[in-house]
């Protein structure tokens, strides 16, 4: 099958669709400040969000953002471009790192199952509001669409899993479900996923 | 099945799920086992990895964005304008690949645990004046020097309170709130080593509560503790105990520090 890695400004903040992905990593090899700035602009508030949704924490959160982003600018080497785009490498490494940091937490998980009376306001100087290209925002809309299509069984293991912060087992324990059912639905999702957006790239 | 004796649906549902970092470490080991053995020379692997790690960023791009706090970016150059002193860190944040190698997490740097001492000092003597003169005069690390910068940050904002344990024996532990706000930091040091299974939790009292709520584990490092907290908009009391690693619900031994607004 073939390999679709898109360079695109998916969901950036307030950029217009200028210099690729991969071009501005290969300025920052060469220690291109504002190729820097460019890319933590274009993907520093989605990778926001993402550790944030995972974290329900703002210090935390920014504190993830950080790191991935410093080691973007120290070893931008670890990006292949054989290996998919920017934007999945970025949000790749966000995501393991937020993941990483709920799960050496349990008792930070269990807070987090009781955020419905705690998730009033998280504060912290936030700054200005992200503005957004409106093609981001249809991108985010036709992604929203996508998962809509995906049946509600296999879309909640998704949710469970990348926005929870879960593992398989956990999720099965969560829905008295059995393991393997978790599992194939997992892939099940997965494949209409990648498919459904695959073809939406195209 | 082919040739290694792995059939490619595993594969791709080991893939799928790694995407989602949704793997039991086991499977885990189980999908590093067969990339080395497999994955490396297949085309289609590879191309499935790509795949599903775009769609796990679709699933990102599903997310409204963030406002990072303002002068973020111009604190992360000047982060990045300091000389790096942790590239064996950066290797490990690189890509999914590289990371399936790399299952367990570093122990921290010395730069780490310098900041995190000279941090938990200041803040349990009460002074966050000290704590910058300290910082701005000894290397560190960029990613401990942001944390503790945040920490002065938070300190220096208006209405901040610092509520202390009593020391016992040499260890301090404080915590640094402010009324109506649910982020925290507690900062300790001297504390006592713990066993590999054990850590210490916090425990916080919500205002007109007669129970208490988990508020996080932590592990010291060196004796000292540099931890972003969350607590209950209003709390009339914290406690800290000894639990098994990963924390309770409740607490299951008798607290060892305690303390009331």
């Amino acid at each position: 099958m073939p390999a679709l890695v898109l360079e695109r400004p998916f969901v950036s903040a307030g950029r217009p669709a200028g210099n690729p992905d991969s071009n501005l990593v290969r300025s920052v090899r060469a220690g291109d400040e504002e190729a820097f700035r460019e890319l933590f602009r274009r993907y520093g508030p989605v990778a926001h969000g993402l550790a944030f949704r995972l974290l329900r924490h703002e210090f935390m959160a920014e504190e993830v953002v950080q790191e991935v982003f410093l080691s973007l600018w120290r070893n931008p080497d670890g990006f292949r471009e054989d290996r998919g785009s920017v934007r999945a490498w970025l949000m790749s490494t966000v995501h393991h790192k937020a993941v990483d940091t709920v799960r050496r937490e349990e008792a930070e998980r269990r807070r987090t199952r009781q955020q419905a009376s705690w998730d009033v306001e998280l504060e912290g100087d936030v700054g200005e509001a992200v503005v957004e290209e409106a093609a981001a925002q249809d991108v985010r809309a036709a992604v929203r669409a996508v998962l809509r299509e995906i049946p509600p069984e296999q879309r909640q293991v998704l949710e469970l899993m990348y926005f929870g912060g879960n593992t398989q087992a956990q999720i099965a324990r969560d829905l008295e479900i059995p393991l393997g059912t978790v599992k194939a639905r997992t892939l099940l999702g997965m494949r209409r996923l990648r498919g459904l957006l695959g073809e939406d790239r195209r | 099945m082919n040739s290694a004796g792995y059939e490619h649906d595993e594969i791709e549902a080991l893939i799928a799920a790694d995407a989602l970092d949704g793997l039991e470490e086991a499977d885990r080991l189980r999908l590093v086992q067969i990339m080395e053995e497999h994955g490396d020379e297949c085309g289609e692997c590879q191309a499935l990895t790509r795949e599903y790690a775009e769609a796990a960023a679709d699933l990102a791009s599903s997310l409204e964005p963030r406002a990072l706090p303002a002068g973020a970016e111009d604190r992360l150059v000047a982060a990045l304008r300091r000389s790096p002193d942790d590239s064996a860190e950066i290797v490990q944040l690189g890509d999914r690949t590289q990371r399936r190698e790399r299952l367990q997490a570093r122990a921290p740097s010395p730069a780490r645990r310098w900041v995190a001492g000279a941090a938990a000092a200041a803040l349990v003597a009460g002074a966050a004046g000290s704590l910058g003169y300290a910082l701005g005069t000894r290397a560190a690390g960029d990613i401990e020097q942001l944390s503790a910068e945040r920490l002065v940050a938070f300190m220096s904002r208006p209405g901040t309170r610092v509520l202390s344990f009593p020391p016992e024996g040499g260890q301090r532990l404080a915590v640094a709130f402010r009324p109506g706000e649910q982020t925290a930091f507690l900062v300790a040091s001297g504390l006592r080593s713990l066993p590999n299974d054990r850590v210490y939790q916090l425990w916080v009292q919500p205002e007109g509560s007669t129970g208490v709520e988990p508020s996080g584990t932590f592990v010291p490092d060196d004796g000292t503790v540099v931890s972003a907290a969350r607590v209950p908009q209003r709390f009339q009391a914290l406690a800290v105990s000894v639990e098994p690693r990963g924390g309770s619900e409740q607490p299951t031994t008798e607290p060892i520090f305690a303390t009331s607004l």
